[in-house]
């Protein structure tokens, strides 16, 4: 479905992402891992074409992104960066509509606004639909970019693949928001969809995610299962730090432990 | 929705009403009456006795002057506006990225050194040689700040505001230098162009302006979309499907085209593309789709009331125009300035 193929990519002489490759399927949510720095914004940035790799190349459907414009791929790719600054105020439910703007010309349909209620339901946004979207919190403005990024794939073409790509989508939500954003975004994937989570919570990532692409210094360090791919030398390579990795008592998937440890652990 | 189609409509009417009003102004009186009997008698749909000192005074005079005070404001505000969600800041106008200074000086520049060769109050020639090279001033120093902000295949804005902001000293400058060289016929030549006037009007320049006006708002009405867009940010636009760069493009080149028309008969007159939108955005938010019509008829209201106030104020001599849109724009461009940081 997505596939990425040897890329790089290097602003002046410093390498950010080197030979990066790497494919993904229908229904699959992969999130995204590696410290500050290793290339993970910079690969949404690659597969939003918001930057071109300097080698190698994208394929979506097996065409490559490098032949297909943004407005082609706004029907059925949608992106939530870092960081949205709205220049100019406007009330939530407007923002929302946003996300529909490639699916109606001048006037919103039925169909758009009903995406709009639907996707400000899932994120728990609806209760502030006619407030001012700067009179919101932080992680109540998060929730609504990703209730208009949601609204801008809602109901298109059941029948074709999706590709939603989320930056540090939890950042400023509490826990249950955090975990209700990783709900949706796993319903998301299994209706044939592909999505792509920058995260830093690994256990999150463990719990929720069906693959982790796991990036150091630009280049993939592993590519898999969370099992597969959250090892201790890995992450330990990739953070530099202390880690331990144990099995999840009740989600069944690794579950790992930061920091120094004290030599005995045991019974008193 | 409702509150700002309230808004449109009532400016809509405003604007009309002004239209009449404010050409019944001045050293001869029109009521509102035979301002309707006079139209009606010339478009040969009433046969009446009709003062034939006002219907000239009307027909030559103050209709021309009127429509061309309605059509520039409403096209200098939508141009603001227009410029505001491109660069994505308030604090945009038509004058802040230079093509309003570029205009006048090479104006000034026209007036001072071709002066030799022409009597520029009388000749048709010179007028003519005058009004292209303002506009022709407005689409060079567009396309330096363009060139220069283009990097890649977009447009760095911030670049764009500082180059602005550089043309605008530069022009100054150049303008001064000028102001120094001219004797006192020019000197006031200079002073009409860098205060602006609509003395000047007649049929054929409302017409010209006319053209430039209805070019902008046939293009910049159909875009409320993605100047909604780019609130979010270049690239969250991009990721919607809008089509940004065409929209940088058709906003400059529609900017010289209005911006630099109507400096080139009417001279500068600045601070209405900055306060009109701020104005409409405090009373029915900042929705592009009902920002840029309300702030093209609130550019026309504004713009036809100050012109009355500048031609009756100290009647029979004028007020520049430029001059008073500056007393009512400079205390808004504050206010912002204030709000933003008060803001961060």
């Amino acid at each position: 479905m997505l596939q990425v193929e040897n890329i790089s990519f290097r602003i002046k002489s410093k390498h950010i992402l080197q030979g990066v490759s790497f494919e993904t399927y229908p229904g699959e949510f992969i999130a995204v891992l590696g410290a500050n720095g290793a290339g993970k914004s910079t690969l949404i940035k690659l597969l939003s074409q918001e930057h071109k790799p300097f080698k190698g190349r994208i394929l979506w459907k097996k065409r490559a992104l490098r032949k297909t414009s943004a407005q082609q791929m706004a029907s059925e790719r949608a992106v939530l960066t870092q960081n949205i600054h709205m220049s100019h105020d406007f009330p939530v439910n407007e923002v929302v509509l946003m996300g529909r703007y490639p699916h109606f010309k001048n006037y919103p349909q039925t169909k758009d606004l009903e995406a709009v209620k639907a996707t400000m339901q899932q994120t728990d946004t609806l209760v502030f639909r006619d407030r001012s979207y700067a009179s919101l919190s932080g992680g109540e403005k998060q929730r609504v970019q990703l209730a208009r990024a949601l609204a801008q794939l809602h109901e298109v073409d059941h029948h074709s693949s999706k590709l939603l790509l989320l930056d540090e989508p939890l950042n400023n939500l509490d826990v249950k928001h955090q975990h209700n954003c990783l709900r949706l975004s796993q319903s998301f994937a299994q209706q044939g969809n592909v999505l792509l989570m920058v995260m830093h919570d690994i256990n999150l990532a463990a719990m929720y995610a069906h693959k982790i692409l796991l990036l150091h210094q630009g280049q993939v360090v592993g590519f898999g299962t969370p099992t597969e791919v959250l090892t201790e030398d890995k992450l330990s390579l990739c953070y530099n730090f202390p880690v331990k990795v144990e099995h999840h008592p009740y989600h069944h998937c690794p579950a790992v432990y930061f920091g120094n440890f004290p030599k005995a652990v045991g019974i008193n | 929705m409702q509150r700002s189609k309230i808004i449109i409509i009532t400016l809509a009417i405003a604007t009309l009403v002004s239209l009449v009003l404010a050409s019944g102004i001045g050293a001869v009186h029109i009521s509102a009456l035979e301002w309707g009997q006079l139209l009606l008698y010339k478009l040969g749909w009433w046969q009446g006795e009709v003062d034939s000192q006002k219907l000239a005074v009307l027909w030559i005079i103050r209709l021309p002057r009127v429509l061309t005070s309605v059509l520039v404001g409403a096209s200098l505000a939508i141009c603001g506006t227009a410029l505001q969600g491109l660069f994505r800041n308030p604090l945009a106008e038509p004058s802040i990225i230079g093509i309003s200074a570029g205009a006048a000086f090479s104006a000034s520049l026209v007036i001072v050194f071709a002066s030799s060769a022409f009597t520029f109050a009388t000749s048709w020639l010179a007028g003519s040689l005058l009004s292209i090279a303002t506009f022709g001033g407005a689409v060079l120093s567009t396309l330096f700040i363009f060139a220069l902000s283009r990097q890649k295949y977009k447009t760095n804005v911030t670049v764009m505001l500082l180059g602005g902001i550089a043309i605008n000293a530069l022009a100054a400058a150049g303008t001064g230098i000028l102001i120094f060289l001219a004797d006192d016929a020019q000197l006031r030549s200079i002073t009409f162009w860098t205060l602006g006037s609509l003395g000047g009007a007649t049929w054929t320049t409302t017409g010209l302006i006319a053209g430039a006006t209805f070019t902008s708002l046939v293009f910049l009405l159909r875009l409320p979309k993605v100047f909604n867009a780019l609130s979010l940010g270049e690239q969250e636009a991009r990721h919607i499907g809008m089509p940004v760069e065409r929209l940088k493009t058709q906003v400059i080149i529609l900017t010289a085209l209005s911006v630099g028309i109507s400096v080139a008969f009417c001279g500068v007159i600045g601070f209405v593309g900055l306060v009109v939108p701020h104005i409409l955005r405090l009373v029915g938010g900042a929705n592009f789709r009902y920002l840029l019509p309300a702030s093209a008829l609130g550019g026309a209201l504004l713009l036809c009331w100050a012109d009355a106030i500048s031609r009756t104020l100290v009647a029979p001599a004028e007020v520049p125009i430029g001059v008073i849109t500056a007393l009512m724009g400079a205390p808004v461009f504050l206010l912002i300035l204030y709000q933003q940081k008060a803001k961060v």
